[in-house]
């Protein structure tokens, strides 16, 4: 398995299926609960791994694999978000029709979520359940948080205890409405 | 749900999804393009003798196009195009020095660069153009040997377009200089192609013609209008807005139809203050007959801007190169303005 420093450096394209495997779902998942949207988080997933595949030689092993692609995952993300325009993708043919009922995103949600801290964490502001994902779910060290965030180590945990507070404050509001 | 709040780091360590989103399917896809873009080796920067090379950096806007796939049947991989020099009545090369500009490669290292050839062209107003008894002169394109460099490399600095090797051998870039007060903008054209219009608007708008001179049925338009209201601007919102019909209809308008014309990538903001439309009209037996990408923006006067491209094509030689301009307009929201060299 090619994940060594040495290896890495010559990625083949088992090495690249093999690093796919292991971390697709993981690339994935944190770009969903970034963006909130399926087709959205395919699409970056897919750059991510992209990019990955053509930088690598930019990868150093100072931080692990993980942490490197969720790194590229959070430009391609931002990158798409500096872009002028809020983007409503439409293909030919498939013009959006209005409707009432429940959203994609709300029954994929409904259908596929682990339990009800996550659907929590989706409610809050992107900045809050961005750190706590990358905090809580990818165990990211506060100064490897700092760095992918790009702030100092006393705003990461600054912000981390805002969004631990603005979580539990909506746990609580929901056990109330309930 | 439980009454306790959450210990959220203990919580959250459960995967936030039952399965795996990232299918085996995305996995192929990334391979096959993973094969496909092999990694470049540093292109340096070729300087011509007195070439200026400036540097420039868009963000390419464009990846939504090709991950849709269907500009994938217009993608030809292309020969590199030499280009053709204006020259002067006596066929000589008008140009005094070549130059040139610098585009980041999508596939090379940090810092890699590829050339492509700068044509300049001045576009005069009306009132500049107008021979008596009202006819325009049209002008072929004239270099510019003025101005400095420098400054509108630093113009252009905050931007950031990247392009691969071969579709930078398929374009050129252009460079529009308003005669009345020196505004410049920077838009991308197929290379080889020559200027037959450079017009600017007295509202502050610019156009140009342009055409293929190995087979002139093929030509680029490049086109402005501004207006709160008038019948282009909404003929082009109904067009290639669909959301817009119903607003255009009220003022009279309709949309305007070409058999075999799709939009192919549509977005808008979320206020409609702001909008991009890349579309393809193809014709049974011919393939692509024109693509093109309209943009629009709304002030909070209600003044609309409509900024429109369009390539008319042959075949599907040049089908790179118009992917090329029309990803560099989608980028730049039309041509790029430069602001004024003084």
């Amino acid at each position: 398995m090619a994940h060594d420093r040495e290896d890495s450096l010559s990625m083949t394209a088992d090495d690249l299926r093999s690093i796919m495997e292991r971390y697709g779902e993981d690339v994935w998942n944190y770009l969903y609960v970034m963006t909130r949207k399926h087709d959205l988080a395919d699409d970056l997933a897919q750059e991510t791994f992209i990019r990955a595949n053509r930088y690598l030689g930019s990868y150093r092993g100072e931080a692990s694999m993980k942490t490197w692609l969720l790194r590229i995952a959070r430009n391609r993300w931002y990158s798409y978000r500096r872009l002028a325009f809020v983007r409503k993708v439409t293909l030919p043919g498939r013009l959006p029709e209005p409707h009432t009922g429940e959203s994609a995103e709300e029954e994929f949600l409904r259908r596929e979520s682990t339990g009800e801290v996550w659907r929590v964490v989706m409610r809050l502001p992107l900045k809050y359940r961005e750190i706590l994902m990358l905090r809580a779910h990818y165990e990211l060290s506060m100064e490897e948080l700092a760095h992918a965030l790009g702030i100092s180590v006393s705003a990461a945990k600054t912000r981390l205890r805002r969004a631990r507070k603005q979580a539990s404050e909506l746990w609580e509001k929901e056990r109330g409405d309930a | 749900m439980t009454n306790q709040t959450p210990d959220w780091e203990k919580e959250l360590k459960r995967k936030p999804f039952r399965r795996s989103s990232f299918t085996p399917q995305m996995m192929r896809r990334v391979e096959e393009e993973a094969a496909k873009r092999q990694p470049s080796r540093v292109v340096s920067a070729a300087r011509l003798t007195g070439a200026a090379v400036l540097g420039v950096a868009l963000v390419v806007g464009g990846t939504a196009l090709e991950r849709s796939g269907v500009l994938d049947g217009l993608r030809q991989q292309q020969t590199a195009q030499s280009v053709s020099e204006p020259t002067d009545e006596n066929g000589q090369a008008a140009r005094s020095a070549g130059q040139q500009l610098a585009v980041a490669l999508q596939d090379g290292a940090e810092g890699a660069v590829a050339n492509v050839p700068l044509v300049f062209a001045y576009a005069g107003t009306q009132f500049d153009e107008e021979k008596p008894g009202g006819s325009h002169e049209s002008k072929a394109f004239e270099p510019d040997t003025t101005g400095d460099p420098r400054r509108v490399e630093e113009a252009v600095k905050a931007t950031s377009f990247a392009v691969t090797e071969t579709e930078a051998s398929t374009v050129q870039a252009l460079m529009i200089v308003r005669k009345d007060d020196q505004e410049r903008y920077l838009t991308l054209i197929p290379a080889g192609w020559t200027g037959q219009v450079a017009a600017a608007g007295l509202s502050g708008s610019v156009a140009v013609e342009l055409e293929n001179p190995q087979n002139p049925k093929e030509r680029m338009l490049y086109d402005e209008h501004s207006s709160k209201d008038s019948p282009t601007i909404w003929t082009a919102l109904a067009t290639y807005f669909p959301a817009r019909k119903q607003e255009a209809e009220q003022h009279d308008i309709r949309a305007e139809t070409r058999s075999g014309q799709q939009l192919r990538l549509l977005y808008t903001s979320e206020s409609g203050g702001s909008g991009f439309s890349r579309y393809e009209w193809t014709s049974q037996g011919r393939g692509a007959v024109a693509v093109g990408a309209v943009c629009y923006s709304r002030d909070e006067q209600g003044t609309y801007v409509i900024r429109q491209a369009e390539l008319s094509l042959e075949g599907t030689s040049n089908a790179a190169a118009a992917d090329v301009v029309l990803r560099f307009f989608e980028a730049s929201d039309g041509v790029l303005a430069l602001g004024i060299d003084d």
